[in-house]
């Protein structure tokens, strides 16, 4: 998978693209926790839409990285995934944790 | 090192002899080719020199030789043919069977020891890599030995009787040993059957020990009559404790009651569960309406389940999503549509079977990625569920003795808050109420509990039932209600156990605080076999005796003969 972070004011944004899976562990979990740290953000934004495939583990990554943000007071949201991404987004409910866009 | 030298001629082995002790090596020595085979086993050097054309066996044979004894002790020690130079012809025959390298005569002593040294680091490297990978085995097995308890293990939380339910036909396809994904199954002693499906995260060993807990709770919550989403708020309680962030499970938990002809399900993250009419077709679908197990705290789970009644023969598909994502050599995965149409065109005796050999076709010779679970589930009629689990009593052996009385108020807070059913029931069961009743009071206080609360107290219409999704519209008013109840709203249920010279029985009073009714117009309605409600008090009259009202209609007291 790839990332690419920018940030414009308080708001940053990770654009991933390709596999979303427990082999991105690692780079996904470097890519935020230095938004993170580097404090000052309001929101960070996950924009889906050149990912094409995202596992049960990717969920678990969202779930970490949901928990380290809301407890820097940062909002996380996802956008404009894929149908097939949005789909198991909405079977696992996860628009009840992330403003889905 | 220690390095044999073989040669016949003992000038040439003399000078060989000098030249490698002089580069600070030992040497052991062979006259001929079978001599040589001999000093190898007895030595065990760590390099050959050898020559060819030799009496009694010749360097190519001892060179085979040598070498097969090293392949059956997992052993490479290099050979180095020494040779004239008219030998090409078995040069070439040596390195087939087996040298390593070769030198001409004669012999150049800068030359021998920079091949020395070569064949000696290629010896430190066989050295090094035998050790990591013994090392490697040694692991290879502890994992393998852990994997295996673990799986035996899981197979035995997973054994339960309930899955040998007859109405029950299930498919657990794991991808390791050990399965992330978990079914079981259980009735109440009302004869409801639960169902469950998980799928924790990943799959192997680190998925399995995630799943674990869930059996436990699920069978002792069931065996006391709890709901499924009392069931499913406990399990999302103890998950939430035990695993860390990112790690949760998706389940679907059913109840098919046989008696109220209704399926309630809860699903959380897991693909839809279907109830399938007799031809085939979908009667209602639960998609999830829940994130997974495990994600959210008590306060914010949600155990609001979907409800559905049938009046037919059916059969509810559960699964995971291994199923509808097996995926075969070009990425396509199975798919929902695929499988809906499948199990449409198969009737329903053969629907697991079908669909096992279809996804086998489908993914080829390829292994499915996931673990694969399906479960499919007849909704029995009710004259067969009782006959696998009847309802009489049997003989017994400990039975309560003496006089005692429970006496239970529960005032508004205790109705909104505490599932009295099973609470009842587990009191009855210390005091050594037998176990063969507990099906037929847990029944017959469901009933008198539910009416007196419902109708009683709540004024709730049973009217709102009628319909296929009228059970949810019940239940909605019925959360709306109880949330608005009075302060003043109680409900009164004792428990009397007494004895004459000829038998016990239990008396059971329930009284609520609500304004009573017509129970004369109730009781005439129940010979109608056909009546939509009330079947619930006609089987408490059917397994009871004495059956009394007071005048208001809101105490009713009956006896259970024991």
């Amino acid at each position: 998978m790839q990332i690419s972070s920018t940030t414009q004011n308080n708001e940053a944004t990770l654009a991933l693209s390709g596999r979303f899976d427990f082999n991105t562990h690692r780079e996904f979990r470097s890519a935020y926790e230095s938004l993170i740290t580097g404090g000052g953000l309001s929101r960070i934004t996950l924009n889906m839409q050149a990912v094409d495939y995202l596992d049960s583990s990717a969920l678990g990554m969202l779930l970490l990285l949901n928990e380290k943000a809301t407890a820097a007071n940062i909002k996380v949201m996802i956008s404009s995934p894929q149908q097939s991404v949005r789909q198991i987004l909405e079977i696992a409910n996860f628009n009840k944790l992330f403003t889905i866009s | 090192m220690k390095i044999l030298i073989t040669d016949d001629n003992a000038t040439n082995r003399a000078i060989l002899t000098a030249l490698v002790q002089h580069i600070g090596h030992s040497t052991v020595q062979a006259g001929d080719g079978q001599q040589a085979v001999e000093v190898f086993r007895q030595e065990k050097p760590d390099l050959v020199l050898m020559d060819i054309t030799m009496p009694v066996m010749d360097g190519l044979e001892a060179t085979k030789r040598i070498k097969a004894i090293c392949a059956e002790n997992h052993l490479w020690t290099p050979i180095i043919l020494i040779t004239a130079m008219d030998e090409v012809d078995d040069v070439v025959k040596g390195l087939e069977g087996g040298a390593d390298d070769y030198m001409t005569k004669p012999v150049n002593s800068d030359i021998l020891k920079a091949k020395i040294l070569s064949m000696q680091r290629g010896l430190e490297w066989q050295t090094q890599l035998t050790s990591k990978s013994a090392e490697l085995e040694r692991y290879h097995y502890a994992a393998e030995e852990e994997r295996r308890i673990a799986a035996h293990l899981m197979r035995g939380m997973i054994e339960a009787a309930g899955l040998h339910d007859p109405a029950i036909e299930v498919w657990l396809s794991p991808t390791e040993d050990c399965s992330g994904d978990l079914v079981a199954a259980g009735r109440t002693p009302g004869g409801a059957l639960h169902v469950l499906i998980a799928d924790g995260t990943g799959h192997g060993l680190a998925a399995a020990i995630n799943v674990l807990p869930l059996p436990a709770i699920f069978y002792t919550m069931t065996s006391k009559g709890f709901g499924i989403g009392a069931i499913a708020a406990e399990l999302n309680a103890r998950i939430k404790v035990l695993l860390p962030t990112g790690r949760f499970i998706a389940a679907t938990i059913a109840s098919i009651d046989p008696r109220q002809m209704v399926v309630e399900i809860w699903n959380g993250g897991n693909p839809n569960a279907w109830l399938l009419g007799e031809t085939g077709d979908v009667l209602h679908t639960w998609k999830s309406a829940h994130l997974p197990l495990g994600i959210l705290p008590n306060d914010a789970f949600d155990s609001t389940t979907r409800s559905f009644s049938y009046s037919q023969g059916t059969q509810l598909v559960m699964m995971t999503d291994g199923l509808p994502e097996a995926s075969n050599d070009q990425q396509q995965m199975y798919g929902m549509d695929r499988l809906l149409e499948l199990l449409k065109v198969t009737d329903p005796a053969h629907r697991m079977t079908q669909l096992r050999q279809d996804i086998a076709n489908h993914l080829g010779r390829l292994r499915a990625h996931d673990d694969i679970s399906l479960i499919l589930v007849n909704t029995l009629p009710l004259e067969q569920v009782e006959a696998e689990q009847p309802l009489e009593k049997k003989p017994f052996s400990i039975e309560t003795k003496g006089y005692w009385r429970i006496s239970l108020h529960l005032g508004a807070y205790q109705l909104k808050n505490i599932d009295t059913v099973p609470f009842t029931l587990d009191t009855l069961k210390r005091l050594q109420v037998n176990g063969s009743h507990l099906g037929s009071l847990f029944l017959i206080i469901s009933e008198l509990f539910n009416n007196a609360l419902d109708h009683g107290i709540l004024r709730l219409d049973s009217a709102i039932k009628n319909g296929p999704d009228g059970f949810d519209c019940y239940l909605e008013e019925r959360g709306k209600r109880l949330n608005n109840l009075s302060e003043s709203a109680s409900l009164e249920i004792d428990f009397e156990h007494l004895s004459t010279s000829e038998n016990n029985f239990l008396r059971i009073r329930v009284k609520d605080s609500g304004e009573g009714f017509d129970y004369q117009n109730v009781l005439s309605n129940l010979e109608d076999a056909h009546a939509k409600h009330g079947r619930g008090i006609a089987l408490v009259r059917k397994l009871t005796e004495n059956m009394q009202f007071n005048a208001q209609g809101n105490e009713i007291i009956t006896d259970y003969p024991m």
